[in-house]
């Protein structure tokens, strides 16, 4: 009904031409009861002072029945959400769910409802198996701007692309971008054809640029729903690898390869990533999959022009990988099973969990994170540059490669025992009594092993160490708490199981008192 | 010395809102000149004899583009004789100059000079007429060896069409102050000033002597910034020398020793209470054996006890920093330094050196000189300097490449290394032969022709002797860039042209290697 009304609206407002174009538009009346506007109660963690309770706040975004109890919606949703109620369409009544699935790397989450026969009777939307192709017509469905009616807007796929993904500031992969307006309350609302199938969910837009709203395609979708299936959900597979255009002939020539011909060169490769096993520096990847890898890193997939690693996103964790490359000259097959990363600890935003830290003698060391860099704002000044050096390069810098977390000194809490280091602000930790500093559990068990009476703290390229005195730091640490409100010294998720199995952990409880 | 015969003057004391007022609209000051010229000190040298107008057509490097400048600017100030042909300026008045005029008072004539030698790291300049029967009659001002504590100071300028614009000045502080941008401190005054001072140079004067030249006038404070005379005499001293031999300085980086805890834990007895500062790092010096090292703690230095900030006891001027101390020797001395090593007390000899940029792996640009460029290929190579981060504008440890910053942070001086300056690619200047390298854009060079890379000279070097075959870049380097050196002889050609490169390279600055201790 509100499909026609829209329609009628829609060419009380257009010419002739437009009124032919607006055929096609869908009956979204069969499928409109299946959409839900999402009421979400979030909590964001103070990462300024990860000890101190966060703020709430309210917010709005679409969702849709996907089947089988499920509904689909974007992840910065219903991220952090300590309440979350669906309202269907053309009801007053407010359903309580809960996330079911999360894919932080792919902003979608699939939810359920505590009450599962408010979905009795609904038709699913489903997905579109034909490829999305470059001038499809689409229509947007959702509720944007806090209204409780359902809006339906329409356009056309403007662009098949690669960008990043502003959920986790991290992940550059497959989007949709379509022409149809798309507006805050529209995330997780599905983008569907004439057909009425799923072709998209609306996730993001650019606030500068004109009819440029983003929706996660289908093969991003579809990989979360085939990875939601085998809990717990891995996320898209990824090689991090950097390569460099091979287009230049001289370059070509010395490797043995032809010009024009296919081939990109891998300059460098992540000590994080299983592909490192398997793949080094120098070598010309030919094909991924059997499909042609182009000299500028790219190949043709989807009737498009896509980077190379596409091939590998829409596989799954413990799929075999087949690559063809070029090492000294030789053409070889390389074939390895794609093997769960480990988690890219530093550049993908942080959500559902409170900040992890650990304070001693007033001094806050967190773990780098998008979460903490995002709380210096625009600050820049020299002694940030470590910090953010190591948010940048953490991943190919081998001597951080097997380091879980990089700490740096986030926060001082004036007391006399710090009163001279703030010169030691921002700075990354390398060592505590000598102990190599890892992962926050590291730091606190080396503090328990001062030197001569003295914790000696090191940190990256500073040949300066902060000296505590052991003697007087319980006593600084219960005045600290005291004074500033600090209900517990450090919070400590997943310590590494090593760490956990030592002898000097046994006692250590996860979470400090 | 009668300077009231030959101009007009005009004092100004606490009128300073009408200067512009009274020097462009002369009928309008005889009133004031009439009502305060009584009040004109009758010591006052003929300024015209033992001063002169200074005009610089300054120009700023492109720091991506090294051989391209930004229009011309031109600066204005004044330089006191030092004897008939040399003139005494700051060094920030003469900086990047393109050319330097002087010019005496009452003359229209300007007369080029050129830079003798300049000291960015004490703030003078030396300048040579270039016509050596210029100004015979200059007679230099008597210097004073200390800052007077006493009695007013006496600021001399000149206005529009060289009316003489005297102020006084009373002392406010004696403070160390970086005359520049990372540059180490040095010893200056701040005077609270009677006028506005509009000119670099304009002389400070004390009974008839020189006291010390204007560096900056805080108009906010109405107070200036003044080069102190003890900084006077060192540099007119060093440059009596046939080569200037400039001024020591620590050739190490000190940190305060505040924090009882680091005492103990550095082993500092309890009856040095307040005393020692603790080495940080030591700068590169490939020619002298270091003495400091790294976690020394110095508790005295040429017989003068440190207190834990680096301040010693001058006899007149209370406690100031002791890089004035060390300052007061001459490059190649020994001075007697007492420290604290692994908990126990040494006594040992410091050479005294100066210290220049040319040291250092990641140095500033150095001042005065323009940025020195190889291209090849389209390839623009440079050396990297802190001032190169700095050209990425407000916030560059954000903008500028990280790798980069990180490379200068952690390899700002490091004496043990082979690499004297670390070579970047800059960008690369679109030819076909460079087909696919084009994106390639600040990366740290690290071989050329299969060769490790020591400085932006060792790179000419090596294209001079086998031309170029290949690149490497840091975090590339299992893909060095190739190239035909048949074909980049012809490429250079074009580049040149279609880029209007006067000279594909400038080679001015020596590497550190070569530079000889004096």
């Amino acid at each position: 009904m509100i499909g026609s009304i829209t329609l009628l609206l829609l060419c009380s407002e257009r010419t002739d031409a437009s009124v032919e174009h607006a055929v096609t538009m869908p009956d979204v009346r069969s499928v409109m009861p299946s959409i839900f506007k999402i009421h979400a109660v979030t909590y964001r963690y103070d990462y300024q002072q990860p000890w101190q309770a966060g703020g709430s706040s309210a917010g709005s975004g679409s969702a849709f029945y996907i089947g089988d109890g499920m509904l689909l919606t974007c992840g910065h949703v219903v991220a952090d959400a300590i309440s979350l109620e669906l309202q269907p369409h053309g009801s007053s009544a407010r359903h309580p769910a809960s996330v079911r699935y999360m894919a932080y790397d792919a902003d979608l989450a699939i939810l359920e409802l505590e009450d599962p026969s408010v979905l009795e009777g609904l038709q699913p939307l489903e997905l579109e198996d034909a490829i999305t192709e470059l001038g499809d017509e689409v229509f947007a469905i959702g509720f944007p701007m806090g209204g409780t009616r359902l809006s339906l807007t329409r356009g056309i796929v403007s662009r098949m692309d690669h960008a990043t993904y502003a959920f986790s500031g991290s992940d550059n992969r497959l989007v949709m971008q379509i022409d149809a307006a798309i507006n805050p309350g529209n995330s997780g609302g599905p983008v569907v054809n004439s057909d009425n199938r799923v072709v998209g969910v609306a996730f993001q837009g650019i606030m500068r640029g004109q009819g440029l709203g983003y929706a996660v395609p289908t093969p991003v979708i579809r990989h979360f729903l085939e990875d939601a299936q085998n809990p717990p959900y891995h996320g898209a597979p990824k090689v991090y690898l950097q390569t460099f255009e091979l287009r230049n002939p001289t370059l070509r020539s010395t490797l043995g390869l032809e010009t024009p011909g296919p081939g990109v060169i891998i300059s460098d490769v992540s000590p994080l990533c299983i592909s490192a096993d398997h793949l080094k520096p120098g070598d010309v990847l030919l094909s991924i999959e059997g499909v042609t890898v182009k000299q500028d890193g790219s190949i043709f997939m989807d009737n498009n022009n896509l980077p190379f690693w596409e091939v590998i996103e829409r596989k799954q964790w413990g799929d075999p990988l087949h690559m063809k490359i070029v090492r000294d000259g030789e053409e070889q097959d390389v074939n390895f099973l794609l093997q769960p990363e480990p988690t890219p600890f530093i550049f993908r935003r942080i959500y559902d969990r409170p900040p992890e830290y650990l304070m001693t003698g007033g001094l806050t060391f967190v773990p780098i994170s998008r979460n903490q860099i995002m709380t210096l704002g625009n600050e820049s000044h020299e002694s940030l540059i470590p910090v953010f050096y190591y948010f940048q390069r953490a991943l190919f810098d081998p001597d951080v490669a097997d380091r879980k977390q990089l700490l740096t000194l986030a926060s001082i809490l004036p007391h006399p025992v710090n009163t001279h280091s703030d010169r030691f602000l921002h700075h990354v930790i390398r060592s505590v009594n000598d102990q190599e500093i890892r992962h926050l559990n590291d730091f606190l068990i080396a503090m328990q092993s001062p030197i001569d009476g003295f914790h000696i703290l090191e940190f990256e390229a500073m040949s300066l160490p902060l000296i505590l005195d052991a003697a007087t730091l319980d006593q600084a640490n219960a005045e600290i708490q005291q004074r500033y409100g600090v209900p517990r010294l450090y919070a400590i998720h997943d310590p590494p199981q090593t760490l956990q199995e030592t002898e000097t952990n046994k006692d250590i409880p996860a979470e400090g008192i | 010395m009668n300077h009231k015969s030959c101009l007009n003057i005009i004092v100004l004391f606490f009128l300073s809102a009408v200067v512009g007022t009274v020097t462009t609209r002369a009928e309008e000051v005889e009133p004031i000149e009439q009502q305060l010229i009584a009040v004109l000190p009758d010591e006052l040298p003929d300024m015209t004899r033992s001063m002169v107008h200074v005009r610089v057509s300054q120009i700023e490097a492109d720091r991506f583009m090294p051989w391209r400048s930004s229009v011309p600017q031109r600066r204005e100030g004044f330089a006191i004789v030092v004897r008939p042909g040399l003139f005494l300026v700051p060094e920030v008045l003469v900086r990047n100059h393109a050319a330097i005029e002087l010019r005496r008072a009452g003359f229209i004539r300007r007369v080029p000079a050129q830079v003798v030698h300049a000291d960015e790291r004490i703030g003078l300049a030396m300048l040579q007429a270039t016509e050596s029967d210029w100004f015979l009659d200059a007679v230099p001002l008597p210097v004073l060896t200390e800052i007077p504590q006493n009695g007013d100071f006496t600021i001399l300028q000149w206005g529009a069409n060289d009316h003489l614009q005297v102020g006084q000045g009373s002392l406010l502080s004696i403070g160390f102050e970086s005359i520049g941008d990372g540059i180490p401190h040095q010893l200056t005054y701040e005077l609270a000033a009677s006028m506005r001072i509009d000119n670099t140079g304009t002389p400070i004067l004390h009974d008839g002597k020189l006291a010390g030249l204007a560096m900056q006038f805080r108009g906010g404070r109405r107070t200036v910034i003044t080069i102190a005379p003890e900084n006077i005499t060192r540099f007119l001293e060093a440059s009596e020398h046939e080569t200037y031999t400039g001024i020591p300085e620590p050739d190490f980086y000190m940190k305060r020793l505040a924090d009882p805890v680091r005492r103990r834990f550095l082993g500092v007895p309890a009856t040095y209470e307040e005393q020692g500062i603790y080495v940080a790092a030591t700068l590169p010096n490939p020619d002298v054996e270091h003495g400091l090292e790294v976690g020394d703690v110095i508790l005295e230095w040429d017989g003068h006890m440190l207190d834990a900030r680096g301040n010693y006891e001058h006899a007149q001027y209370g406690r100031i920093p002791f890089q004035h101390l060390v300052a007061q020797r001459m490059p190649g001395d020994q001075v007697p330094v007492k420290i604290i090593r692994d908990k126990t007390v040494k006594h040992m000899q410091v050479l005294m050196r100066t210290n220049d940029e040319v040291h250092r792996r990641i140095p500033r640009n150095e001042a005065g000189k323009p940025d020195d460029y190889v291209v090849s290929a389209g390839f623009i190579f440079r050396e990297l300097t802190l001032d190169f981060l700095k050209a990425f504008g407000d916030s560059w440890e954000r903008r500028a490449d990280i790798d980069l910053t990180w490379h200068a942070y952690t390899h700002q001086d490091d004496p043990d290394d082979p690499v004297q300056r670390t070579v970047i690619l800059v960008g690369v200047l679109a030819d076909p032969i460079n087909i696919g390298y084009r994106e390639l854009r600040h990366q740290i060079v690290t071989h050329v022709n299969g060769h490790k890379i020591l400085s932006l000279a060792d790179l000419a070097a090596k294209l001079d002797q086998d031309g170029l075959k290949s690149v490497t870049l840091s975090g590339m380097e299992a893909v060095p860039l190739r190239f035909e050196p048949a074909e980049v002889e012809q490429a250079n050609q074009r580049i040149q042209a279609r880029f209007q490169i006067p000279t594909l390279s400038r080679l001015t600055n020596i590497p550190a290697q070569n530079a000889p201790m004096e």
